[in-house]
């Protein structure tokens, strides 16, 4: 499923005098098959325009096509057809917010996890509904019979974490779209979740957006950028163009990541190092540039 | 001086099968930059909520500026020397707008009302939060809403500011420039206790303290703190990415110098390093 979003644009509080446009016209295309990172500093849109993704913003002005999903306002009447689809349009496309822990609820795992199914599919259960719950449990690398009774705030952080992702994963959706997903976890946690996900990716998950203002994490993680600044995505490109323009993310109030701060001031001194910008090519590139 | 005595401290949460602080002594000083680093549920946030008083050992002895957190009757003395930003901004608001959050703690501790808008001006600049003023703080976005909550706790004017990984919402501007004003209060007296999961961040602490199951297994500098990776990563922690650099070039023998904890550092020795060949 493509993602394409053309003059998105969105206020909140419209009628009153706390009115503030956080969406002013968004143009992107996110491809099927991207690991895709929308940075930007707070404030910038970022979170706002993911929340039109799964349509728990509603399409104010513009348009945006998720597949065969068109969310623009001509699309949304009539009403009962428009949600109809917004329910299929939920189970396609997994939204995981800011620390979903803290939306964790239910006496155990097993009951959070099959939350989601139970809403949208209340005719399975039973067998059927443990085996989604235990796929789903698999899927986040816990181990089903060891977690299902327990409750939730028994596991560590990064468990909990995982859960959450559990319960998003059981729709079986095709794009998952994560609100800084690492954040608030200890480094090896921080892995590890980064590391499922690419293990997710291209298997049970077509497509991967995150949300981050970690630059060395988008730089290690994704193919395509998108950079938020004042409710626009004023540029979209690859992750190699994206940060060879340092001139663009001081202007946007951005940090480089440290792979492309090296290569920068090393460019300075006359070493012209070609990366991609992940840690461990760079170190490879610069190990033969010494060499040679 | 000794500002803060962790004594031989234990602490378990009623119905949980182990303590989460496990006969655990810190002595912190008046002035000191610490930084307490561990992987989730390693006990630093109950740590710190040991430290101000908002929970109490089981056995052992908490004591701010020799009062004792158990002493009901001095709860008030230790709460107004030691503020304290938590995690999620969203549990921190008490009021609709900004200007009320903020003056909130000073109202409570009954500061004059003149000196309060001082103290609201002061905590807004600090936190480069002077444009949201009248904003109603559910509005803001995550990042907004915990310069506020420092903002909230700058305006008590606390002896004792302890960052219970206040940052980890915050991009990488806002970081900095809350990083910014934590290392300007130090600079300026302020004890600082950082909690976090930045390894960039503690490498600017005079101290670091990293915890695992309850107890302090690592205690010094941060030189000496990122020394030994494999003991760091068994602990859930990592190095810092130009540490890690650094070390990786070293061993494929690159002639760099060791202890290399910052970005700059890092390429100022690249840069001498190609500038000679």
């Amino acid at each position: 499923m493509q993602i394409i979003s053309k003059g998105l644009k969105f206020t909140y509080n419209k009628k009153t005098e706390f009115k503030r446009q956080a969406l002013n016209g968004v143009d992107l295309t996110i491809n099927e098959g991207d690991f895709f990172g929308i940075i930007g500093q707070t404030g910038s849109g970022k979170s706002t325009f993911i929340e039109h993704l799964n349509g728990l913003i509603p399409v104010e002005s513009g348009e945006l096509t998720i597949g065969e999903f068109d969310l623009s306002v001509s699309a949304q009447k009539p009403k009962k057809a428009y949600k109809e689809r917004l329910k299929l349009l939920r189970r396609k496309v997994g939204m995981v917010f800011q620390y979903p822990e803290y939306q964790l609820f239910a006496e155990t795992v097993f009951e959070d996890v099959a939350f989601g199914i139970k809403n949208f599919f209340p005719e399975i259960e039973g067998e059927q509904l443990a085996l989604k719950v235990k796929n789903a449990l698999e899927l986040v690398g816990l181990n089903y019979y060891e977690v299902k009774d327990k409750s939730p705030f028994e596991l560590s952080g990064g468990q909990k974490r995982r859960v959450a992702i559990a319960g998003v994963l059981v729709l079986e959706p095709e794009v998952l779209v994560l609100d800084e997903p690492v954040a608030g976890l200890d480094p090896v946690g921080k892995r590890n979740l980064m590391e499922l996900l690419h293990s997710l990716h291209g298997t049970v998950l077509k497509t991967i957006v995150i949300v981050s203002h970690d630059m060395d994490e988008v730089s290690e993680n994704c193919n395509r950028v998108a950079v938020f600044s004042d409710g626009v995505a004023v540029k979209v490109d690859t992750i190699e163009n994206i940060f060879a323009d340092v001139d663009f993310l001081v202007k946007h109030g951005l940090e480089l990541p440290l792979t492309a701060k090296i290569k920068e001031d090393l460019k300075a001194v006359g070493v012209d190092i070609i990366t991609d910008y992940k840690i461990d090519n760079l170190i490879e590139k610069i190990y033969k540039n010494y060499k040679g | 001086m000794e500002v803060i005595s962790v004594k031989d401290v234990t602490f378990k949460y009623e119905g949980a099968e182990l303590p989460v602080i496990n006969n655990l002594s810190l002595s912190v000083s008046r002035g000191e930059y610490l930084c307490v680093l561990g992987e989730n549920g390693s006990g630093k946030s109950t740590l710190a909520r040991l430290i101000n008083g908002l929970l109490t050992p089981n056995s052992g002895r908490v004591a701010v500026y020799g009062f004792d957190t158990k002493d009901k009757d001095k709860q008030f003395e230790v709460r107004k020397r030691v503020g304290m930003v938590f995690q999620n901004p969203d549990n921190q608001m008490v009021a609709t707008m900004v200007e009320d959050d903020i003056a909130f703690g000073p109202e409570n501790l009954g500061v004059p009302s003149k000196e309060i808008g001082e103290r609201i001006d002061f905590a807004l600049k600090s936190t480069n939060m002077e444009n949201f003023r009248f904003s109603q703080g559910q509005k803001l976005s995550g990042g907004q809403k915990q310069r506020v909550a420092i903002a909230g706790v700058l305006a008590i004017m606390p002896e004792v500011l302890i960052l219970d990984e206040s940052t980890s919402m915050l991009d990488a501007k806002g970081r900095k420039e809350v990083l910014d004003v934590v290392k300007e209060l130090n600079d300026k007296g302020m004890t600082v206790i950082t909690i976090t999961h930045y390894m960039d961040e503690a490498v600017n602490a005079s101290r670091v303290v990293v915890l695992s199951k309850g107890e302090i297994v690592k205690d010094g500098k941060p030189s000496e703190i990122f020394k030994d990776s494999n003991e760091l990563v068994s602990y859930g922690l990592e190095l810092p990415r130009s540490t890690y650099i650094a070390n990786k070039l070293i061993k494929k023998g690159l002639p760099l110098k060791e202890g290399i904890l910052t970005a700059e550092e890092l390429s100022e020795e690249l840069c001498k390093l190609f500038q000679k060949g």
